[in-house]
């Protein structure tokens, strides 16, 4: 299939990434000068237009980006793990561990800080059930896999309805909110970071175990690939990944199923060019969502869930469109 | 050197046994083709072989170790399989997946060098695929596709190699040309070949040893030449056969 060259695309989304924290750090509600900024970092003096770039807008791009880039490499992992394209970060019940136990303790009042601690604590518990569970007689097979994760899946979905239906009217907002995904203030702090490099660098170092699963357990065994320690670990990387983004922003869609899919469609299926560009592409894509949810109907704001599925379906259906042309011809 | 053996070795799945207690060596140079019904369990004794499965008892060994005892990148440079056809769960294409092969000897921080490209490329244009390098393998007829696992297998550089039904889908031309010299290069090298055949008369083409398979665990192994008797080979496919003798070696025709 394609033959573009890996490595000017990742060049092509690293010009591209820079490029989208420009967009998205100059619009807003408010119209910013850039001279100001500049000048208030090259005098320390503080100008509103400084604020609201260094302390409004780039810790919600750089939430962004930290939380596309975790979306879209756990995506990859899961349809690897689970050698289905129709994969995606929440397929095995990590982030509805995390809704159910966040919405738990918005229900119960708790202070936002806490929210994110049930929602790391809920999301750890699912991914060890599903673990246990899913573990038969040593193996590990694909099939009792999903099926358990998206039964379990399942059970969380109804566990959030339950909630949103108990739930008295004023905390239904917020709660809707942070179900469609949505970012704060606050940044991506030090660890979400840290944790997407190191993730990144792990992920690229077996990446030919990834391109060998891919084409078959047994063949990537034959191969000698320790197929079982790999799986394992894609899954708990995976799901620590989906649980720090969503612990930081909800379960925002789309992002970690269709960037990958996207980044194969362009640069091929081997995972040393798919898992780098999908980081990119996963970030750009979610501070490009993140931006417009705060420009379209300003000064209110949109879920930036929304924004996904709105700028990610007609993405996603023209580049199937011209990737089945270019297949044809 | 780089004998395959296999010490009491009972593999069983589910309700069938494909062999009870079988003791048998493949010495190196030997080709040897592994003949039974459907169902008999030839493809579970081929993984069992690859040491991709435990045996149910006994052990298989290469030289003098357990194949379990032997770390699995280790193995992968000496024993090498070729499934019968699978699906690959994303696109890739010709090259990456000749490319597979190289996988047991590359470090894990390098990626494939240029000697690794050119042995896959000489391997591609001696398979007749040249030019493909860049194709989807879903674009590719079946017999394409062996022929692009075949190429993987053969860049893995084993000294033993298990094909499982390696002529399915090939043309006549390949069966037999591409077959002969690919089981001819491991020959020269010392190598063993244990291959799971569908046509007897093709297996007796390439093979000078012959493993039989007759079900309920019951199996022969040995030469060609004594195991391949009308006897033999009527009980062994439920059906009389008749031995036609040529030059080279014997036809078996159904009655």
């Amino acid at each position: 299939m394609p033959t573009t060259h890996p490595r000017r695309t990742l060049l092509l989304l690293l010009g591209g990434a820079i490029l989208t924290f420009v967009v998205a750090l100059s619009f807003g509600s408010a119209s910013i000068s850039w001279l100001k900024v500049i000048e208030s970092l090259r005098t320390g003096a503080t100008s509103l237009d400084y604020t609201v770039v260094m302390e409004l807008r780039l810790p919600r791009a750089a939430s962004a980006f930290v939380v596309g880039g975790m979306l879209a490499l756990a995506g990859v992992l899961m349809q690897v793990l689970l050698r289905n394209p129709l994969a995606d970060p929440y397929i095995l019940g990590t982030s509805g561990g995390a809704a159910v136990a966040a919405l738990t303790a918005m229900l119960l009042g708790w202070h936002s800080g806490l929210v994110s601690t049930a929602a790391a604590v809920g999301a750890m518990f699912s991914m060890a059930l599903v673990f246990f569970l899913a573990r038969g007689r040593g193996d590990w097979a694909i099939t009792r896999l999903l099926l358990t994760g998206v039964v379990l899946a399942a059970g969380w979905g109804a566990g959030i309805s339950f909630i949103l239906a108990v739930s008295p009217a004023s905390h239904l907002y917020g709660m809707l909110f942070w179900l469609m995904g949505d970012f704060n203030d606050a940044g991506p702090g030090l660890f979400r970071p840290l944790l997407l490099i190191a993730s990144l660098t792990g992920t690229m170092v077996i990446a030919r175990n990834l391109n060998l699963i891919t084409l078959g357990e047994d063949r990537a065994e034959a191969l000698g690939v320790h197929t079982l320690a790999v799986r394992i670990g894609i899954y708990l990387l995976a799901s620590i990944l989906t649980a720090a983004a969503v612990t930081l922003a909800g379960t925002i869609g789309f992002v970690g199923l269709v960037v990958p899919h996207m980044v194969r469609m362009v640069i091929g299926s081997n995972h040393s060019s798919v898992v780098p560009a999908s980081v990119l592409f996963g970030g750009i894509l979610l501070v490009l969502a993140e931006t417009l949810a705060r420009t379209l109907i300003a000064p209110r704001m949109l879920p930036v869930g929304v924004i996904t599925a709105f700028v990610g379906v007609p993405l996603f259906l023209y580049l199937l469109r011209s990737g089945l042309k270019r297949q044809d011809s | 050197m780089n004998s395959l053996y296999t010490d009491q070795l009972t593999v069983r799945i589910g309700d069938t046994t494909a062999c009870r207690e079988l003791s048998a060596t493949f010495h190196p140079g030997q080709v040897w083709s592994l003949l039974g019904r459907n169902g008999v369990g030839k493809s579970t004794l081929l993984r069992t072989l690859a040491g991709l499965r435990a045996p149910t008892s006994g052990r298989v060994l290469l030289d003098k170790s357990s194949l379990d005892s032997i770390p699995r990148r280790q193995r992968a440079r000496k024993i090498g399989i070729l499934f019968q056809e699978q699906d690959p769960a994303f696109p890739a294409t010709v090259l990456e997946t000749v490319l597979t092969g190289r996988h047991p000897w590359l470090s894990p921080f390098r990626g494939e060098g240029e000697t690794d490209i050119e042995m896959a490329q000489q391997e591609l244009s001696r398979m007749g695929l040249k030019g493909m390098e860049n194709r989807a393998l879903s674009t590719l007829s079946g017999g394409e596709r062996r022929r692009v696992d075949l190429a993987a297998l053969v860049v893995q550089k084993t000294r033993v190699a298990l094909l499982d039904e390696p002529a399915n889908h090939l043309d006549l031309h390949y069966q037999v040309d591409l077959m002969g010299q690919l089981v001819g290069d491991w020959q020269e090298n010392k190598g063993v070949v244990i291959m799971v055949m569908h046509d007897i008369n093709l297996a007796m083409r390439f093979s000078d040893h012959l493993l039989l398979l007759f079900g309920g665990g019951e199996a022969l192994h040995g030469q060609s030449a004594d195991l391949a008797t009308e006897e033999n080979l009527s009980r062994l496919y439920g059906h009389p056969l008749r031995r036609y003798p040529a030059s080279r070696h014997s036809f078996f025709l159904p009655e």
